[in-house]
């Protein structure tokens, strides 16, 4: 009498299973993992960029603003000689730079680095002077606060006169009349900025030129 | 009773959840690139600017020429190029009766694929009088 056990897998079916095995254990969870990091990096690069955008677009142009009885406050691009006595630029630092604006705003933006990874812009409209009394303050961008860090490229702001030479560094108050033209470098990053950590960044850099210094 | 699966239900279930898969897969990968062109784009524009900045903010007419295509400096992802010609009128001559109006186009690229990111054209003029 033969016996014939039913219940037993075939050498070939027994085989198969174990190739179809191995490539799903060697591809799926590189796949996952990949795919994890990746839904954790979008969102935080999405951030990054829209930071530096506004980052950027307040500065050199403006906008709205949260500041009292300041429904806009205008950016680089509108900095202009209003006097003699008052020109483009009262200070131009590394991480500061104030100016005047033909409708009577002396703006001061400055990089504040006091809260570990929360780095940021702050605006304000103190009276201009090399060593300004700093008010009321708003963040640039004020949703990115926490989220996002802006970190300077070595300077945040560079100086350059009409030859395209770098002036004021090391910085002088009052600045030189001779600048006309702002280098704006920074980079907008979350956590560390390494993707294998899920963090973003974004190294970005623009110029305005000074019209009427 | 036999509780175990086929081998064939087997294939089938992991042929389905590849067919998931895939889509899921693509559209991840999709939405990456788009956050990836999205950064290129922002910086791309705004090297442009910078360059087109530094250009407003000089004071020598016949000092604008063009530059080749060049790495940005310290942003060598990204390839910039200016183009100057000469408009109208008379560009190298400098009598003050001799007006002359420059075209200045900056282009940048990422470097490599040379996909256009953005494009900037402003004007430089010399010894023209706007207005009555």
């Amino acid at each position: 009498m033969r016996c014939v056990n039913r219940n037993a897998a075939t050498l070939v079916e027994l085989v198969i299973v174990i190739v179809v095995s191995a490539i799903l254990f060697l591809v799926t969870p590189i796949l996952v993992f990949h795919g994890v990091k990746t839904l954790v990096f979008l969102p935080k690069a999405l951030a990054a960029n829209d930071a530096a955008t506004e980052v950027l677009h307040q500065v050199i142009e403006g906008g709205f603003s949260t500041l009292t009885g300041q429904p806009t406050v205008r950016g680089l691009r509108f900095a202009v000689r209003r006097s003699a006595t008052e020109p483009a630029l009262w200070l131009a630092e590394a991480s500061r730079i104030g100016f005047r604006t033909a409708d009577g705003q002396s703006i001061l933006l400055r990089w504040d680095d006091l809260v570990a990874s929360q780095e940021v812009i702050r605006r304000s409209l103190p009276t201009p002077s090399c060593t300004p009394t700093i008010g009321t303050e708003e963040v640039l961008p004020y949703h990115a606060q926490g989220i996002v860090r802006i970190l300077p490229t070595v300077r945040l702001f560079r100086y350059y006169n009409q030859s395209g030479v770098e002036v004021n560094n090391p910085p002088t108050c009052p600045p030189p009349a001779t600048i006309r033209r702002v280098d704006i470098a920074f980079t907008a990053q979350t956590g560390n900025g390494v993707f294998d950590e899920g963090d973003a960044r974004e190294d970005i850099t623009s110029s305005v030129a000074i019209r009427v210094p | 009773m036999s509780r175990g699966m086929t081998l064939v239900e087997l294939v089938i279930t992991i042929a389905l959840a590849a067919i998931l898969g895939v889509p899921a897969g693509v559209i991840l990968s999709e939405h990456l690139q788009a956050a990836l062109r999205a950064r290129d784009y922002t910086v791309g524009v705004q090297l442009a600017r910078a360059e087109m900045e530094d250009i407003d903010s000089w004071n020598d007419f016949f000092a604008i020429s063009s530059q080749a295509a060049a790495p940005v400096p310290g942003f060598g992802a990204y390839t910039r190029q200016v183009t100057v010609s000469c408009l109208a009128g008379n560009c190298t001559n400098t009598d003050t009766g001799n007006q002359g109006v420059k075209a200045i186009t900056v282009v940048v690229t990422k470097t490599g694929s040379g996909d256009v990111l953005a494009t900037l054209v402003s004007y430089r003029t010399k010894h023209v009088f706007f207005g009555g």
